[in-house]
């Protein structure tokens, strides 16, 4: 018998060496060979997940695949937004510019419970987009989703929404889904989003870097952005 | 008056490797193969009127003598610890500076011997040193280079210069 390797093992246990490792090493492995690449590539966005702490302030970015941003700060961040809002600027501009080069359009769903419309506004003027900024307080329905739809919305926020009761499934097709307040929404959830949106997984990045953000969005479309608040 | 104490002897389980070689071990320490438990359970082996030599030793196909015998030595050295709670061991975060010292000695080995504990853990379903051996492979890996992690567990580089070339671009970022 050949001695036992690396890439001999069955995929489920180099996904669990690999997911022990950050981002950066991930990648890295990738870069090893074609059967470490495609193993690399096979798993979901969940095997991916990483914080990386942004220094000036206490905003944690999680990058999760190609298919899935996710950007997340604590609730201690959000009470500080009023003093902390350069940082906040700073970092939201990175999106911006990146997102603007793209003509990316965003359909964005936010549930709110402790910060303020005027809050929610900020975040959408930050990001510059071509919003229809819908302020909703509803569970989903069928009937609300058909007109989004319809209305060919960019941007949508919703506020108070019971994020465990909306139907993942059925929101409109976008090229960017925000949402806010995704603590509720489960892995399982970000999965199915991440499948039914993109579903592969091949380029990963800092987020804290423009340049880099610009790299990884040069031959991806579709993009999922989790502001967790 | 002096009464006599009745010692109870452990409850001993048979092993059997794929290469023929039987192991005795005590029930207690192997009941953290989830495997082994859930055969033991079903095949009502935990009736005390069975001595350990009419017992039927559980085969273990999958698994070597020399791997078994390192499979048990951690699970002796590991049979006080609390229950793993699977559902919150997934919901930490992963991180590869909890070895133990006494499993970063004992997984302190060749490769090839590494890599079959990986299988046997898997096989017989325990967690924490699957966990643990993973976790040892991961720190192999980091702060290595592509090249030096394809030395270091002799990965054969079958990307054509044009793909290494791309694969390069793609994963620049992390090499800033």
């Amino acid at each position: 018998q050949p001695p036992l390797t690396l890439e001999s093992l069955p995929i489920e246990n180099i996904l669990r060496i690999v997911s022990s490792l950050d981002l950066p090493e991930r990648a890295t492995v990738r870069q090893c060979s074609k059967t470490m690449k495609r193993i690399i590539e096979s798993s979901d966005f969940v095997a991916y997940r990483i914080d990386i702490k942004f220094k000036p302030g206490r905003i944690k970015y999680c990058i999760c695949s190609r298919s899935c941003i996710q950007l997340s700060c604590s609730t201690e961040y959000v009470r500080s937004y009023e003093s902390d809002v350069d940082a906040l600027q700073r970092i939201l501009g990175l999106f911006e510019r990146s997102f603007r080069r793209a003509h990316f359009h965003v359909f964005r769903v936010i549930t709110q419970r402790s910060v303020e419309d005027a809050k929610l506004n900020d975040f959408v003027s930050l990001f510059n987009f071509h919003t229809l900024n819908l302020q909703m307080d509803f569970s989903f329905e069928q009937s609300a989703l058909d007109s989004l739809w319809d209305q060919r919305i960019d941007t949508l926020s919703i506020q108070h929404c019971a994020v465990d009761t909306f139907q993942i499934d059925e929101l409109p097709r976008v090229n960017c889904l925000f949402l806010a307040e995704a603590d509720a929404i489960s892995d399982e959830d970000l999965v199915r989003i991440c499948r039914q949106e993109h579903g592969r997984i091949c380029a990963y990045g800092d987020l804290t870097d423009v340049a880099t953000i610009r790299r990884i969005m040069q031959d991806c479309c579709i993009y999922i952005m989790i502001i967790s608040i | 008056f002096l009464f006599p104490i009745k010692m109870t002897s452990p409850r001993m389980i048979k092993l059997t490797s794929n290469d023929d070689k039987t192991f005795e071990v005590e029930r207690d320490v192997i009941k953290q193969s989830v495997t082994v438990n859930t055969l033991i359970t079903d095949l009502n082996m935990d009736d005390e009127d069975v001595s350990v030599e009419n017992q039927m030793a559980i085969p273990l196909p999958n698994v070597d003598a020399a791997t078994l015998e390192m499979v048990i030595t951690w699970c002796k050295q590991h049979r006080e610890d609390p229950p793993r709670n699977e559902e919150e061991e997934e919901k930490k975060e992963k991180r590869t500076d909890d070895i133990p010292e006494w499993d970063k000695t004992f997984l302190d080995v060749e490769q090839s011997v590494l890599f079959a504990l990986i299988l046997a853990a898997n096989y017989m379903d325990i967690k924490g040193l699957l966990d643990n051996c993973c976790k040892t492979v991961a720190n192999m890996i980091k702060g290595k280079t592509p090249d030096e992690i394809r030395k270091h567990f002799n990965i054969k580089n079958d990307f054509t210069p044009e793909e290494e070339e791309q694969i390069r671009k793609e994963n620049a970022w992390c090499e800033d």
